[in-house]
């Protein structure tokens, strides 16, 4: 069902078509707008400000998995010179909230206090010190007498609701604010279920049938730039937030609610960020500095250590699923049963979202009609999952990919043919879409634009698809390689839910500042963002400051999350710079003496269809501020969106396995993206080969190994192993384009998450068709292939 | 005690801790392009040019550097006058985050000071110790191989 | 910040450098490369006595012998020609992967020796190589490498005492070498690593010698294994046996990153490799 709001650039689009050979700006690989400033060590992270008196915070971690504290002695702490505070749970108010930096009101459970009188899990925040100095601060730390009553953890997710398991939160505040189906009594954090059609039915037509378990694991963000906030007063006493964070105007509310202030008395400010990925889609430490700066009225700094990071930060939700699906002769899917457990650790953060888009960016993939999905997320005493770039579809398509490799080979069809037939076309929707959203009900939608069968064609030529996995089906040998494919999609942004504003106004010497709530971090949303409006105005991007994001300062966006940024913000920076040009026409109108609808703009300057007469920004700009009717060219615009098109993608994969040893080596990685238009290509690219990577090292070495107290062994990346340059496969990027969205601005869909699901599901069969064994629980490390083969 | 170094060339002196750490001072000392990521070397982001060699700063003794040359990535070039790393960089689209480019520039500015013409190999090998979540190098390697070309039409 | 460092000196002269260690009394450690005492993995001590003025950063070869002093840093190694080619690029394959290039310009070979760790590297190629190891202190002495490895070094040496080189006998008549290392990424640590040294006379093993790291806290030698191929005529049958023997009687147990199975299977396929590997450089 079309609908009207989303449109109006295809209206537009009517009027003035916008084709690629139009667009000067958009579609350009321009330099990146803070790029030399990086490159050159100057652009200012949380960390690159000198502030006097500056204080350093230290959290004490719990060593228990599970435990209350039945005593907290910081009298000894406090006494050590240069300690200036020190936080226990009877020092702050008892909130629960969540610290899932979502919309308001947030789908995530309110289990979560600054500081408890519980541990969950070990590394959970036991008390916090601000001192003079670092050293001084950890020192404090170890002076805090804490007695623990042990309690018994729950460390299987399998086991998390069996009758006799230990209650996690049995504290009388754990709730939901929106009703939904919680019950942390037993140990669930969420629960949601969706059915279309006739499950029954449809597996009665199948011709074959497939179940099978997979498995998806802990991951860290392991962005460069851990967590880190500095929070102080500022000249009226109000507390400044300096954070890292992708959610500058959420960090605003909650850490407002928490500490019981008004949002009036808090400004946060996103200065450049050293990597998300999701992590920092959490208002995790902000909450317990900005306590300290209350109560020191000091300038303080919170820092996590790498070791930190990895286990009192978040990470990607671990999942277990059941996937069952129906299929005839002929490729037809008739039934798909996915069934979903999913980890959330100690707290729900994202519990029910991150679970619901195991369904609802993968299901809708493939036309089915008879469709059921269950989802239930449990508690346990580990690390906690969070939001993670692929949000859930990562772990859904690990099930997904691998299974429609087993359904094509078992019909005897090539998977690319099986995907291009199966595959949701334009002018399709899925049940699915309407029957999951985030929270409540989803969005219906019509799909507008896809460029899957070109991915799927493109791809399979790149990497010798046809040629290639026949070879390789038989072989001997101690070296046998192997490929594999998987074909994705995922959404551009929450329908209904985000909002995204810009703000822009005009100076003197026809530059603009474009003021934006949206969060670069590291993206390159800046960029994009100033290629539109230099779009829309026609003037150089050099000539558009962009400001993001502080929230005494930028319009509100609810921030980098949920594919959204390009899609969303984009579209407000649109609208935001289309009335810029019109009050620019007003302007120019008066000094040209010209009739408004017959001006159009060109190369910084105004000019008449008519008469041909022209003026400058520059002009536009001087006159408008000093000369005559002084004003302030300005706007500010929002947008919301009732859709969430789908970037659709194909993954190949030639590997490389040694029967010795277990060793997989990736030889070679295609990812064909069809995302709408891309506003930038380079970036665009960027954004899909990190997020290979990233998919490859989780699907290879990536993981948490915990003792059997809980205890996280391998929190450095000496032990935790990720892809360093010498690692790097040959990769390669294939933007696909011609398939512009017509409810994008530009065309343009999202392109950063759908890239970090391909690698686990495309690895797998990778590993199937080089040695004919299914992988179906990552990460695929040489012990775990090598004793799989020689089962 | 009390140390010298020269800094980008520019000579200094700093009263320090027989314990302290080459990063800390350096930051402390207002050279904030020195990043800390791990501080266990482990992820390049602290990189400096030690005597011409690129190291971890987090895992160097200041004392230790006691009369040493040492470059940072504010000696590299600037935004007025970018070394033609740091504007390949930027080009090929290397750089996302940014946290970790400091160090990337450093690792590849001592590997071009040796080898004027380094292949792909030597690349990778130059930069083995430097981690990036964002770009999974692919325009890293890029960036320095258009830099390479750079300099030779120079 | 090391808060419990409180001296540090760069004497100009090792005797110097072993007078200060005296006033140290044990609290003060000799300073190398310095990555293990910044991670503050050099147990408790107070203060460093740091050899950078000392010289003993020279490679140099003779007709006999490679030198190499224990200041030389990992990277010199790499990139030293002689250092490079001597015994047939094991000492260059040997370092290879050894920590990062940021790392590599710092760590030291002496370093690397004494502050060893279940991991590395470079000593398990060392100890194949007739290595020996030159000693200041109160007693200057000349060490068999091996000898410096049969407790943990530190045990071995006294506080007093400073390596200031390692000095290897170059390999002669038809000899060939290999060095393995087996990791899940390329800048980890080995989960197994081993090095081989043969020497044939035709098809003949005339000397083998054989030695593991990462499989216990020091890395060894493997005499058992290697008395099994001397003078025997080596085909593809006694190197499995070999590899067998290796697998099964090697003692090792699971961690975290590996089982004692799995680590048992690299011995096995490692060591095949490896000296079909020396064999093929020979």
């Amino acid at each position: 069902m079309p609908d009207k709001k989303g449109s109006i650039f295809k209206k537009k689009a009517k009027e003035e078509p916008v084709d690629a050979g139009n667009l000067k700006y958009v579609g350009q690989s321009v330099k990146k707008v803070d790029g030399l400033g990086l490159a050159t060590g100057i652009a200012g992270f949380v960390d690159d400000i000198e502030l006097p008196n500056l204080l350093y915070a230290k959290i004490l971690p719990s060593p228990h998995a599970h435990a209350k504290i039945l005593s907290i002695d910081a009298s000894k702490a406090k006494k050590l010179k240069g300690v200036k505070a020190v936080l226990t749970y009877k020092d702050l108010p008892r909130i629960a909230h969540t610290t899932a930096g979502q919309g308001y009101p947030e789908p995530s459970p309110y289990d979560t206090f600054i500081l408890d009188n519980k541990v969950r899990y070990v590394g959970d925040r036991v008390a916090a010190v601000a001192a003079e100095t670092e050293q001084i601060a950890e020192e404090a730390i170890k002076l805090i007498k804490v007695q623990y009553k042990v309690l018994k953890p729950v460390l299987d997710m399998e086991k998390a609701t069996e009758k006799g398991m230990p209650i996690i939160h049995d504290e009388k505040e754990a709730r939901t604010i929106i009703p939904l189906n919680y019950d942390p009594k037993r140990n669930i954090a969420s629960q949601v279920k969706a059915l279309t059609g006739n499950m029954a039915e449809g597996f009665s037509n199948a011709d074959h049938t497939f179940e099978n378990i997979y498995y998806a694991h802990y991951a860290s963000h392991a962005a460069n730039e851990t967590h880190i906030v500095i929070t102080y007063l500022d000249g009226q006493g109000r507390l400044v937030i300096r954070t890292s964070t992708q959610v500058p105007f959420h960090v605003r509310r909650i850490v407002a609610e928490r500490l019981q202030l008004s949002e009036s008395r808090v400004r946060v400010i996103k200065p450049r960020i050293g990597g998300g990925f999701g992590g920092k889609q959490e208002v995790l430490i902000e909450d317990i500095c900005s306590a300290l700066t209350l109560k020191t009225r000091s300038p303080v700094k919170l820092h996590y250590s790498r070791s930190e990071e990895f286990i009192a930060s978040r990470t990607r939700h671990p999942q277990r699923i059941i996937l069952k699906t129906g299929v005839k002769h002929d490729g037809t899917i008739t039934a798909i049963d996915m069934d979903v457990l999913m980890n959330t650790g100690a707290y729900g953060s994202h519990a029910l979202t991150v679970a619901c888009n195991t369904g609802s960016k993968v299901l809708p993939l493939l036309r089915c009609e008879n469709v059921q999905f269950k989802a239930q997320t449990v508690y346990t005493n580990l690390p906690v999952g969070g939001a993670y770039r692929g949000y859930g579809a990562t772990q859904g398509y690990i099930a997904m990919g691998i299974q429609v490799d087993e359904m094509a080979e078992r019909i005897g069809m090539d998977v690319c043919h099986f995907y291009k037939m199966n595959h949701i076309k334009v002018g399709e929707t899925s049940p699915v879409f309407k029957a999951l959203g985030e929270g409540r009900e989803g969005v219906l939608q019509t799909i507008e634009s896809c460029g899957l069968d070109q991915c799927i064609e493109i791809g399979a030529t790149a990497i010798d698809w046809y040629a290639k996995k026949e070879r390789y089906e038989r072989q001997t040998g101690q070296i046998r390689k192997g490929v594999g494919m998987v074909a994705l999609m995922q959404g551009s942004s929450i329908p209904d839910i985000d909002m995204g504003a810009a703000s822009m106004k005009m100076n003197e010497d026809g530059s603009f500042n474009l003021l934006v709530g949206a969060t670069d971090l590291g993206t390159g949303s800046d960029t994009i963002l100033a290629q539109m409006a230099a779009e829309v105005l026609d003037v150089p991007v050099e000539k558009i400051i962009v400001y993001s994001s502080d929230t005494d300062l930028t319009p509100f966006d609810v921030g980098a999350y949920a594919s959204s940024t390009t899609y969303l913000s984009g579209y407000a920076v649109i609208k935001t710079a289309e009335d810029i040009r019109s009050q620019i026409f007003d302007v120019a109108a008066e000094m040209l003496k010209e009739k408004k609808a017959d001006l159009y703009v060109k190369d910084s300057a105004v000019f008449s269809k008519k008469t041909g007469k022209n003026i400058t920004y520059q002009r536009i700009g001087l006159h408008s501020l000093y000369e005559k009717n002084q004003h302030q060219i300005a706007s500010v615009k929002s947008h919301i969106t009732h859709k969430s098109p789908p970037p659709f993608s194909a993954h190949f994969v030639e590997i490389e396995l040694d029967m010795d040893t277990g060793k997989v080596k990736v030889l070679k990685y295609v990812a064909a993206i069809e995302c709408g238009r891309a506003i930038n290509p380079k970036l665009a690219e960027g954004q899909t080969e990190g997020g290979v990577l990233n998919g490859i090292s989780y699907a290879l070495t990536e993981e948490y190994i915990f003792d059997r107290q809980g205890r996280m062994l391998n929190s450095g990346f000496d032990n935790y192993k990720l892809f360093y340059p010498a690692d790097l496969p040959e990769i390669r990027t294939i933007l696909i384009e011609g398939y512009p969205e017509p409810t994008g601005p530009y065309g343009a869909k999202s392109v950063s998450e759908i890239c970090i699901n391909g690698a686990v599901p495309a690895i797998s069969n990778a590993i199937y068709n080089a040695v004919g064994i299914r992988l179906r629980k990552p990460p695929f490390t040489p012990e775990v292939v090598y004793t799989s083969i020689n089962k | 005690m009390i140390i010298k170094l020269i800094i980008n060339n520019e000579e200094k002196e700093f009263t320090i801790k027989p314990g302290d750490i080459l990063l800390d001072v350096l930051r402390r000392e207002g050279y904030k392009g020195v990043k800390k990521g791990c501080g266990t070397g482990e992820c390049g982001a602290c990189a400096v040019l030690l005597n011409g060699r690129a190291v971890n700063s987090c895992l160097v003794l200041a004392a230790e550097a006691d009369n040493s040359r040492i470059v940072t990535i504010e000696g590299i070039g600037t935004t007025e006058k970018p070394d033609p790393l740091q504007e390949s960089f930027v080009e090929a689209g290397a750089v996302q985050c940014g946290y970790c480019t400091p160090g990337m520039i450093i690792s590849a500015k001592a590997l071009l000071n040796k080898k004027k013409d380094p292949t792909d190999t030597e690349i990778k090998k130059a930069l083995d110790g430097n981690y990036c979540r964002c770009t999974g190098y692919v325009k890293i390697i890029d960036a320095v191989r258009m830099a390479v070309k750079k300099m030779k039409n120079k | 910040m090391l808060s419990d460092i409180r001296y540090y000196s760069s004497p100009l002269r090792v005797s110097d450098a072993v007078n200060e260690l005296k006033k140290g009394k044990g609290k003060w450690a000799v300073f190398a490369g310095g990555t293990s005492a910044v991670l503050g993995r050099m147990g408790n001590v107070s203060g460093f006595i740091s050899l950078k003025n000392c010289g003993l950063d020279h490679i140099t070869q003779s007709r006999t012998e490679l030198s190499i002093g224990s200041m030389a840093r990992i990277q010199d190694i790499l990139e030293n020609k002689a250092a490079q080619k001597f015994a047939k690029g094991l000492l260059y394959k040997a370092s290879y992967r050894i920590g990062s290039t940021l790392n590599r310009n710092l760590i030291t070979l002496g370093g690397n020796i004494i502050q060893i760790y279940r991991w590395s590297d470079l000593p398990v190629a060392l100890l194949v190589l007739d290595s020996k190891v030159n000693v200041k202190g109160p007693a200057s002495r000349t060490l068999k490498f091996s000898d410096l490895l049969k407790k943990h070094p530190k045990t071995v040496l006294k506080y007093t005492d400073i390596v200031t080189e390692v000095r290897i006998k170059s390999p002669s008549g038809v000899f060939g070498t290999e060095f393995i290392t087996f990791s899940k990424t390329e800048f980890d640590y080995a989960l197994c690593n081993v090095a081989v040294f043969i020497q044939m006379n035709e098809k003949k093993c005339k000397d083998i010698r054989i030695a593991f790291g990462a499989l216990q806290p020091l890395p060894f030698r493997a005499y058992k294994l290697e008395k099994m191929m001397k003078n025997k005529v080596i085909i593809d049958e006694l190197i499995r046996e070999v590899a067998e023997e290796a697998s099964k009687s090697t003692e090792v147990s699971s961690d975290f990153r590996a089982s004692r199975e799995y680590k048992k299977h690299l011995i096995r396929v490692l060591l095949e490799r490896a000296i079909k590997g020396a064999m093929k450089s020979a």
